[in-house]
C-alpha cells in the first residue's frame, strides 16, 4: 500500500514538473508587422490579431510609428492584456504582449 | 445613483472620438450605472497627432490616441473599427454634401451611428451615446440637423445625448427608465465652457483641446490635394497610402500627368522610404536633400525637370551643379549632375 502511495504521488509529482516545464513552450508565440502604418493601424493590428489568439499567447508587434509605445500599452490595460516587453530601437518599436485569460 | 438593479444592468456604446464631449457623455451615464464600451472609428481621415509621428522635430512631443486616453480615464473598453473601406463611399457620394471642405460631416455622422447600431444589436447592448451638444458643430449639430441624424442613421430614440439630452425629445431609455434625465444636461451653442467646467468637476485634466479640429477633410490643404489627386486620376478613388501620403511633404503639380511628393525633412525622409517600392524617387546625392516621390510616369525631360525641382529644396540650392540619383519602381537607378531650379522658376501653380 505504502509502495502504491509512493508511486502515486511519483506520478503526480512528475506529471506536474512536466507540465511547469511544457507550458512556456505550449504558448504559441505570433509575430506582426505593423511597420509603415500610423496610429490607430497598429492598434487596430494588433486588436484584429489577438482577437485570433489564445490566452497566453505572446504577439510580437513591430512598429515604425513611435506613438504605439504609448498606444499599444494603453490599448493592453484598457483590455486587460499584458505587455511583456518594448524596445525603442531607432527607425523601430518592439512591444510584446501576452494575451490575457 | 443607479436607476436600474444589479441584474438587469443596460449597457451603452458611446463613440469614443477622443475629443472632450465624447468623454463627458459617457462619463455621465457610467454615473448612471450604465455599463459603457467605446467605440471608436478610423476612417483614414482622422487627425491624431500623425505628423508628430513622422517629422523628427516633433517626437520630443508626447504623442497619445486621444480615444484610448479616454477610455482609460472612464475605465472602460474602447473597439476600435477600421471603416477606411466602407466610409469611401461616403466621403465620394454624400448624400447632405460637403461642407466647407471636402468634409462630409452630417453623412459622416449619419454613418458612424448606423455602424454603431449594428455594433450594439450585434453584441447585444442596449443603447447609442454620443457627445453631440445642439448648435455646437456647424454641420451635423445643428438643432435642425439632429433629427435628420437620428432618423436616417435607423438609431431612433436609441441615440442618446447624455450633454444636450434636457433639449431633446426623451429617448427610450428614459421614457423606460434606464436612465434618468434629470440627471443630463442641457448644453446649447459653440461655448465650451460648461463642458471644461464639467471636465473640471470631474477631475479630467489634459483632455484634448476642445474645437480641436480632428478630420484632415475640414482642412483646406489637404482638401486641395484630395480634389488634385481625384482629378489627376480622373475618378474619385482612394487607397489607405493616398490618404496617408496627403498628409506628408510638398505636393507640387509641375506637369498634369505628374505630382511630386517632396519631404520637408528628416523624419519624412524616412516615412516617405518605405514607398520607394511603390513610386519612382529622385534623391540629392551630392548635398544634404530630400526624398522626393514622382506620383506620374515620366519622359527623360521630366525627369530633369523634377530633379531640378527637387535639388531646389536641398542644401544644394544655391550651388550651380548637383548630384542627383533618381530610381524607377523598379528599382533601376540612374545618377547625373543638374543644376537645382532657381526659386523664382517654381511656380506657385505647382504648388497644392
Amino acid at each position: 500500500m505504502s509502495c502504491l502511495a509512493v508511486l502515486l504521488f511519483m506520478h503526480a509529482f512528475g506529471s506536474l514538473l512536466l507540465l511547469t516545464i511544457l507550458t512556456p513552450l505550449i504558448m504559441s508565440q505570433y509575430k506582426l508587422d505593423a511597420r509603415h502604418s500610423l496610429c490607430p493601424m497598429p492598434v487596430i493590428k494588433t486588436q484584429n490579431k489577438i482577437a485570433e489568439l489564445q490566452p497566453g499567447d505572446l504577439l510580437e508587434v513591430t512598429c515604425t510609428d513611435p506613438g504605439a509605445l504609448n498606444d499599444i500599452p494603453a490599448w493592453c490595460r484598457i483590455n486587460g492584456h499584458l505587455v511583456k516587453e518594448t524596445h525603442d530601437n531607432d527607425d523601430e518599436v518592439v512591444i510584446v504582449v501576452q494575451v490575457a485569460s | 445613483m443607479s436607476t436600474q438593479t444589479n441584474s438587469e444592468q443596460k449597457r451603452a456604446v458611446a463613440l469614443i472620438s477622443g475629443g472632450l464631449d465624447s468623454l463627458l457623455a459617457a462619463k455621465v451615464m457610467l454615473d448612471q450605472g450604465i455599463h459603457v464600451e467605446g467605440i471608436n472609428f478610423y476612417t483614414g481621415f482622422c487627425v491624431e497627432g500623425h505628423t508628430h509621428a513622422i517629422r523628427k522635430k516633433d517626437k520630443a512631443k508626447p504623442k497619445r490616441n486621444n480615444a484610448l486616453w479616454s477610455a482609460e480615464q472612464l475605465g472602460i473598453k474602447l473597439h476600435i473599427i477600421d471603416i477606411i473601406d466602407e466610409y469611401k463611399d461616403v466621403l465620394i457620394n454624400p448624400k447632405h454634401g460637403y461642407g466647407a471642405n471636402m468634409n462630409p460631416c452630417l453623412d459622416c455622422k449619419i454613418f458612424m451611428i448606423s455602424k454603431a447600431k449594428q455594433w450594439m444589436q450585434e453584441n447585444g447592448f442596449d443603447f447609442i451615446i454620443t457627445g453631440e451638444v445642439m448648435g455646437q458643430r456647424p454641420m451635423s449639430q445643428r438643432k435642425d440637423l439632429l433629427p435628420v441624424v437620428v432618423r436616417e442613421s435607423g438609431a431612433d430614440d436609441l441615440l442618446v445625448r447624455p450633454l444636450c439630452a434636457k433639449n431633446l425629445d426623451a429617448t427610450l431609455p428614459e421614457r423606460e427608465g434606464w436612465i434618468d434625465r434629470e440627471k443630463m444636461k442641457g448644453f446649447s451653442g459653440r461655448n465650451r465652457k460648461p463642458q471644461m467646467a464639467l471636465a473640471k468637476e470631474y477631475g479630467f485634466e489634459d483632455y484634448a483641446t476642445p474645437a480641436g479640429g480632428c478630420c484632415f477633410l475640414t482642412d483646406k490643404s489637404y482638401s486641395d490635394k484630395l480634389v488634385d489627386l481625384w482629378q489627376a486620376r480622373n475618378k474619385k478613388e482612394y487607397e489607405l497610402d493616398d490618404i496617408m501620403l496627403l498628409k506628408v511633404g510638398r505636393h507640387l503639380r509641375p506637369a498634369p500627368h505628374f505630382k511630386l511628393i517632396v519631404s520637408r525633412e528628416d523624419g519624412e525622409n524616412k516615412f516617405l522610404q518605405g514607398y520607394k517600392k511603390r513610386f519612382a524617387s529622385i534623391e540629392i546625392k551630392s548635398h544634404n536633400g530630400p526624398l522626393t516621390l514622382i506620383d506620374g510616369e515620366l519622359g527623360d525631360e521630366d525627369l530633369k525637370l523634377a530633379s531640378r525641382i527637387a535639388a531646389r529644396f536641398s542644401q544644394g540650392r544655391e550651388a550651380d551643379i548637383v548630384t542627383v540619383k533618381t530610381t524607377t519602381k523598379e528599382g533601376e537607378e540612374k545618377l547625373f549632375d543638374i543644376p537645382p531650379m532657381p526659386a523664382s522658376e517654381i511656380k506657385q501653380e505647382w504648388y497644392i
